[in-house]
């Protein structure tokens, strides 16, 4: 009995693919666009799901997420290809919404770049600037003073508000849309970090110093290492407070990236192109996400 | 010329009406194994602090070797109760590592050579690669034991090293650092709360109340020693039962 209710969302997640072929097989009220990059889609979730399952990790959630979206897509086939009863403009065909990866790739991939450099400059500068602070001000209690009252103060401030004032203020949007990331990571990653120094074990410190470190030995070869897995798990959420500004930064005055590309179509009304858009930030984020987890088992192998 | 040597050491916590070491006296010399022992809160590991030179005092100086102590200095290894190891590098690593810092002349290969040959000796060969995380308590302070012996000071430092032990991985500490150290007669101070250590280990025993020393009692025990014929001994019992009639006059229960 058991046994039986577990292979059940395995077997869901097929039967609700076949579903959706036979669904995208049928002749629609609504076939406009050429099914084959839904279908790649479909088949892309179906394919994971297997790989999961035959691997046996985690195969009931695997086999569950995957049914869900499958349902997901089956549903929106069946209301908009198939019976046609989906608002023309609001709601477009998934077919549709897919083929826009195929005829919008160039300006997907430039606004990629775009998004993605920005954010490398942003997070690349604030998270080691507020890394090292953090570190110093954490060891000396001068600094600490001075700096963590400030930070109090500035941290909570959304940076997003800044943007308006910092677009018009700096000489080019990216080095604003760059200095809003940085005001948005560099207080929080600088107060985690004076927090976490102050959470060392104190036998930790005892003994470095009692092998006679220098300041700079002390910063690079007791806290760093120490911290490094803090902070990259604050990497997880500052890169999504990161995207969140940029995107936000984008769509207030750029003209590329990914926030831009969602803007703009949405001026024109083209919500066609809106959604495809909002699936790629979907897909970029989860591959940042996928990326970061990667850095925490290389980096950290203690933990 | 005695290897430590403590002249009106006076030492007061900030927030503390009073002292907690006053004016303490005492010499340990080279190559003597002393143990500190008595209730809790008299200043015992305050004394470790002090030597080592992780605090610095209020009044009076420790001398070691002549110099008096400003600060941490090479040759000075401490090995706490718990935690000192650092948990990002392996068990060899963290040996490694001070090693480097006592001699920076080692290359790594060398350093990694004697942290493998310190963590044979005390038992850890099959370890060498695990993180302290995946450590046991007792594998963890053989560690610290390994890395304290091979940074090549004269002086061990070692504050309630197996306090946090079970009684069977206690004995065998206890054992390892008996062997240890009968082979290389460092000059030793070690804090405990444990009188059959103290008597085991230790060439004399300084016993001391709040504010700091009431007395010290020698041990003339030859070496090497066997604990259990050494406790049981009418002489052992001797010194065992005085330590008890101590820490009964200062309202603690052994």
């Amino acid at each position: 009995m058991n046994r039986e209710k577990k292979r059940l969302p395995p077997i869901l997640v097929h039967l609700l693919f076949l579903l959706l072929l036979v669904l995208v097989a049928l002749p629609g009220r609504n076939e406009k666009a050429s099914p084959l990059l839904f279908l790649c889609a479909a088949t892309l979730v179906e394919g994971l799901c297997l790989y999961r399952i035959l691997r046996g990790k985690k195969a009931r959630a695997a086999g569950d997420i995957g049914a869900f979206i499958l349902l997901v897509f089956a549903v929106w086939e069946l209301c908009t290809t198939v019976l046609g009863v989906g608002h023309p403009v609001l709601a477009p065909t998934p077919e549709a919404v897919f083929a826009v990866f195929g005829s919008q790739w160039r300006l997907m991939l430039r606004g990629i770049g775009s998004s993605l450099s920005l954010l490398g400059v942003g997070f690349g500068l604030a998270l080691p600037l507020g890394a090292l602070l953090g570190m110093l001000a954490g060891w000396s209690p001068r600094l600490r003073d001075s700096l963590v009252p400030i930070a109090r103060i500035l941290a909570p401030i959304p940076a997003i508000i800044y943007a308006p004032y910092l677009i018009a203020l700096m000489p080019t949007f990216r080095s604003a849309s760059a200095l809003v990331i940085m005001l948005g990571i560099f207080w929080p990653t600088f107060l985690q970090t004076v927090g976490r120094v102050g959470g060392i074990d104190p036998h930790i410190l005892d003994s470095a110093r009692a092998l006679c470190l220098s300041g700079r030995e002390m910063v690079f070869q007791i806290f760093l290492p120490y911290l490094l897995p803090g902070l990259i798990s604050g990497l997880r959420v500052s890169l999504s407070t990161s995207f969140m500004l940029l995107t936000l930064a984008e769509m207030m005055g750029s003209s590329s990236g990914l926030g831009y590309f969602i803007k703009n179509f949405a001026d024109y009304a083209n919500y066609t192109n809106v959604i495809a858009g909002i699936f790629l930030v979907a897909l970029v984020v989860t591959a940042l996400n996928g990326a970061v987890s990667l850095i925490e088992k290389k980096a950290v192998r203690w933990k | 010329m005695p290897a430590i040597d403590i002249q009106n050491l006076t030492f007061r916590y900030p927030g503390d009406s009073r002292p907690v070491l006053d004016h303490l006296s005492l010499t340990v010399e080279d190559g003597a194994f002393l143990s500190v022992i008595g209730p809790s809160g008299c200043g015992k590991s305050t004394l470790l602090r002090l030597i080592s030179g992780l605090s610095l005092p209020d009044g009076g100086c420790v001398t070691i070797g002549g110099q008096p102590v400003t600060g941490p200095g090479p040759g000075r290894a401490i090995v706490f109760q718990q935690g000192g190891l650092f948990p990002w590098l392996t068990v060899r690593g963290n040996v490694a590592f001070a090693l480097r810092k006592a001699d920076a002349s080692l290359t790594r290969q060398q350093a990694n050579d004697r942290a493998a040959a310190a963590l044979v000796r005390v038992g850890l060969g099959d370890d060498l690669h695990r993180y302290p995380g995946e450590l046991s308590g007792g594998m963890a302070q053989r560690v610290a034991i390994a890395r304290a012996l091979t940074m090549g000071g004269d002086l061990l430092l070692l504050d309630e090293p197996f306090g946090a032990l079970d009684p069977k991985n206690r004995q065998a500490l206890q054992q390892l650092l008996l062997d240890l150290w009968e082979s290389e007669r460092k000059t030793v101070v070690l804090v405990t709360h444990d009188i059959d250590e103290a008597i085991i280990l230790s060439d004399r025993i300084a016993f001391f109340r709040p504010g700091g020393l009431r007395l010290t009692l020698p041990v003339d025990f030859p070496r090497p020693r066997v604990p259990a014929a050494l406790l049981t001994s009418a002489a052992g019992c001797a010194i065992r039962k005085r330590l008890i009639g101590l820490f009964y006059e200062y309202g603690e229960a052994v």
